[in-house]
């Protein structure tokens, strides 16, 4: 993207997920959550799943990571 | 007492170091009062998790012989504060306000520990704090919040909550919070006391327990503007422990508190800081807006200005957070899981279930963010706005939930770096503080500062003392 250019901003992203492909999520983290776990942390994942929907809604072209690696 | 009819836990950095300087004030007899207060006040506040009297005490003695030999190092010099139990303080526990770090004892001491120290301040003990600096008051962790000394049922707000508290109270002179998303601030508005986040690089982060590398901020609390100018004066600066520290020179923040303001240009983000918002408190928004006229008052033009990443950038600041946080603590995380608190558990799993495209977004996100606003402040000086959506919530029934939806004021400015000040601008109706937050262009501190520092004089609100 050029510098001077705006992100074009698409509509949010709706996503929906179920249990079980939270739980394998969970799983391939390896975070080891039982059920319960995994019952109270779905709903604040879905939360989250807002935030990731924004990220990915921007069409950022070309534009770089702002993290850069010094080799100095 | 003292001639200024002040009691001594009511004097600032800026007072008290007159008078220690000209030894009309002790060391001993300034550090002494604020352990008195200590006493008079930690059953209700719970500001401390540790308290450090006979070193400190010590630390005091040594302070008032140098200073009566004529070896006085500056205005922290014999100054007595406190740190966020995640400064790294060799020979003495740092927590982090958590179960997996409860006997934790560093070897060294944090750069900006140590700088503090070579300033002359004396450390009253280290004060409690959110869970790794993330969350909310959580009573599954070993430590009590500390509560709010304008309205004990209210929370402090965080995570630096117990150095608000103890400022805000007068249990400290000053103390050193950090801040990944709103930490100083944050609890600085909704405790009537100025909190100061210097520019990414600023302040070295070497020593201090991480949650966000690459948004982690090191400043000050404090009762007024000047006070935090000279804490930042002690601890800023390059350091080679630090990779991302900044190697350009630290100016004399001293000559920055001086009124003027005329000229200055304040961008107001209306569309995002100030327009209505079901999540948005009127009344801190009121507050504000009359604060902003005051700075029109003095001076200042007041542009309206357009920042569409803002819609984005507390998303940005989410994901990134809890990313690195997660790569931060993931063996704890999966070995002891149970060492941590409720809040901070969750919100650190996630952070290991996001995607490194997330990730990679959300930098990108950032960057964009961090090019608006510096091509905004092409054009105006600063950007002004409410520190805070909301005045200090109720502890009874406090959602932690709440706290990671709705709209951060404080986030964009440790997405993009960019030095921001909170200061006191008035109190709602039922008598809670709100703070006005004034943000600057990278390295600008001394702008910042003087700005701050200019409202705050014609304001006067840090005359206002909480009746605890």
């Amino acid at each position: 993207m050029a510098s001077e250019n705006k992100p074009k901003i698409s509509p949010g992203i709706s996503r929906e997920i179920s249990m079980q492909e939270f739980k394998l999520m969970a799983d391939r983290a390896g975070l080891g959550m039982n059920q319960a776990e995994l019952d109270h942390l779905k709903p604040i994942y879905e939360l989250y799943m807002e935030y990731t929907a924004m990220m990915h809604s921007i069409e950022f072209g070309s534009e770089e990571m702002v993290v850069e690696f010094h080799p100095d | 007492m003292t001639q200024t009819n002040k009691k001594l836990h009511e004097l600032t950095i800026h007072e008290a170091g007159k008078m220690l300087k000209d030894g009309e004030l002790s060391p001993v007899e300034l550090t002494q009062a604020f352990f008195d207060r200590i006493d008079e006040t930690e059953d209700r506040l719970h500001s401390f998790i540790t308290l450090l009297n006979d070193r400190a005490m010590g630390e005091a003695r040594t302070a008032e012989a140098e200073i009566r030999s004529g070896h006085y190092k500056g205005p922290m010099h014999g100054i007595p504060i406190v740190l966020k139990d995640l400064y790294d303080t060799a020979g003495i526990r740092t927590t982090s306000g958590s179960q997996v770090d409860f006997d934790r004892v560093p070897t060294e001491d944090s750069t900006a520990t140590a700088r503090l120290a070579d300033a002359g301040a004396i450390l009253l003990g280290k004060v409690t704090m959110h869970e790794f600096a993330l969350g909310g008051p959580d009573w599954t962790t070993p430590f009590e919040p500390a509560c709010n000394p304008w309205n004990l049922d209210h929370i402090t707000g965080g995570s630096s909550s117990g150095t608000a508290s103890a400022v805000s109270s007068g249990q400290a002179m000053g103390g050193l919070g950090s801040c990944t998303g709103g930490s100083i601030r944050g609890p600085a508005s909704l405790c009537g006391i100025v909190g100061l986040k210097p520019t990414y690089g600023r302040v070295s982060r070497a020593g201090v327990v991480t949650l966000s590398w690459s948004q982690d901020h090191v400043g000050p609390l404090t009762y007024t503007v000047e006070d935090s100018a000279y804490m930042l004066q002690a601890i800023a600066g390059h350091d080679p422990k630090d990779p991302t520290s900044s190697r350009s020179i630290v100016p004399d923040y001293s000559l920055s508190l001086r009124e003027d303001i005329k000229g200055k240009v304040f961008g107001l983000p209306r569309h995002y800081f100030f327009d209505d918002d079901p999540g948005v408190n009127a009344e801190v928004v009121a507050v504000v807006e009359k604060a902003v006229a005051e700075l029109e008052s003095l001076g200042a033009k007041i542009e309206e200005i357009e920042l569409p990443s803002l819609e984005y950038v507390r998303a940005a600041n989410t994901i990134i957070m809890v990313s690195e946080a997660y790569a931060f603590h993931e063996p704890n995380l999966k070995t002891r899981p149970q060492d941590f608190g409720e809040i901070v558990r969750a919100r650190f799993r996630i952070g290991g279930m996001l995607s490194a495209g997330d990730y990679l977004q959300a930098q990108r996100c950032r960057q964009w963010s961090k090019r608006e606003f510096a091509q905004a402040l092409t054009k105006v000086d600063f950007f002004v706005t409410p520190t805070m959506t909301q005045p200090a919530a109720a502890f009874e029934g406090y959602d932690p939930i709440a706290t990671i939806q709705g709209k951060s004021f404080t986030a964009p400015f440790n997405v993009t770096g960019l030095p921001a000040i909170s200061v006191p601008c008035g109190f709602t109706q039922t008598g809670l503080p709100v703070g006005l937050q004034i943000a600057g262009k990278a390295f600008d501190e001394p702008g910042v500062i003087q700005a701050a520092y200019t409202y705050q004089q014609h304001a006067g609100w840090y005359e206002q003392r909480p009746n605890i």
